[in-house]
């Protein structure tokens, strides 16, 4: 089962509304490389994981990302929350508005919902762990390119935090798909 | 709130060497891809004697042994994990896998003891989080093990200390409370002191 704490995993306070960043933000929130997807896709491979290593890691990854979705969360309402119809017209959240108002809302950037076809659990660990590894390096180039659309250090900050995890977590799979290799699967 | 380390370039480029330079990689010196020159460690017999003391050190509990100062063959070996804090301002406790993105480097700065404290629970959670991830794959690790066991007891020391004085952190936590706190402090996405 899960226990929620009161806290953020890295601090997060945004002072400057920024309507464009966001939309953009939002694709980490609920599109295919997000982190909604990740967490969703570690939480169901667990169960078919072989071992003690796979089933603590994946368990454990899929409780930081569950973290990471409230971070991004939390970044996406910071930035629209001040906001006047005025401007979020402007900055293309119109359409956000109508269904949602200043709600937050696990679609992409463009606003498409999410949706499970994202992620795959094929019952293989190795398959599935192979899948994990390019999800997380996907993710990475996501922060990248997030990071280059902004300036803004309130945003740069904990968006630098959100990639330098994906490193470590690509780095956790590779090592448990690597022993899972030498144990001849 | 965060401090820009490309600021102050002198800092940061002599960080770098550091983490270039003064490295072992504990993790990988199993498979022969560690840069033994790097150490001075001149023939295969030093490199035997090097990892069987690695291999054969005991953690006494009771003492609080700096890991970075381990002198072997009089080699200094730098510790191969950053500090809580400079662990959550990284995101990664590793040294040996840390990689920034176009040198964004990015320090946390609070002021006030409240947020001073929650910091410091959220560097400590930080810790035994990317510890915790590591140990699932590597059990066998003690001296990980050792900093992941003392990272928790002072997390849980920290989180008594701020909940007492704060309101609670988890729905169960009663001790200090005579009456329902859960919903009277401000949720973590609510910035400037609770305005949403």
């Amino acid at each position: 089962m899960f226990k929620y704490e009161k806290l953020l995993e890295y601090p997060i306070n945004i002072r400057k509304k920024d309507l464009k960043m966001a939309k953009l933000l939002n694709q980490q929130l609920g599109g295919p490389n997000g982190e909604l997807a990740a967490s969703l896709r570690y939480l169901c491979q667990r169960f078919s994981m072989p071992d003690e290593k796979g089933r603590a890691l994946l368990s454990d990854i899929a409780t930081e990302e569950l973290g990471h979705v409230e971070m991004i969360s939390t970044m996406v309402r910071q930035l629209i929350k001040d906001a006047s119809i005025e401007e979020l017209k402007s900055a293309g959240l119109d359409t956000h508005y109508v269904e949602h108002k200043k709600g937050v809302f696990p679609s992409d950037s463009n606003g498409v919902p999410f949706t499970t076809a994202y992620i795959n659990i094929t019952g293989n660990p190795i398959v599935d762990l192979q899948e994990d590894m390019a999800a997380e390096k996907k993710a990475q180039a996501v922060y990248e390119n997030l990071m280059d659309l902004t300036k803004d250090q309130d945003l740069l900050a904990p968006l630098s935090f959100l990639r330098e995890r994906e490193i470590v977590h690509f780095n956790r799979f590779k090592e448990l798909h690597d022993y899972y290799k030498k144990q001849g699967m | 709130m965060y401090y820009d380390e490309r600021d102050n370039k002198i800092k940061y480029i002599s960080e770098e060497k550091k983490i270039e330079n003064n490295d072992y990689d504990f993790n990988n010196h199993e498979h022969n891809d560690v840069d033994i020159n790097k150490f001075n460690i001149k023939n295969e017999l030093e490199k035997n004697m090097y990892e069987n003391n690695y291999k054969s050190n005991e953690w006494d509990t009771d003492v609080k042994v700096n890991i970075g100062n381990i002198n072997v063959n009089n080699i200094r070996v730098k510790n191969e994990l950053y500090s809580a804090k400079e662990g959550l301002n990284k995101g990664n406790m590793f040294t040996s896998i840390y990689d920034p993105y176009k040198n964004y480097i990015y320090k946390v700065v609070v002021s006030g003891e409240r947020d001073e404290l929650l910091l410091k629970i959220q560097e400590l959670t930080f810790k035994t989080i990317d510890l915790g991830l590591y140990l699932d794959v590597n059990p066998q690790d003690e001296k990980v093990y050792y900093e992941f066991r003392n990272a928790s007891k002072e997390l849980k020391k920290a989180k008594e200390i701020y909940e007492k004085n704060y309101g609670p952190l988890c729905l169960t936590e009663t001790e200090y409370y005579s009456e329902y706190k859960w919903n009277k402090n401000p949720w973590p996405w609510m910035n400037e002191g609770g305005k949403n």
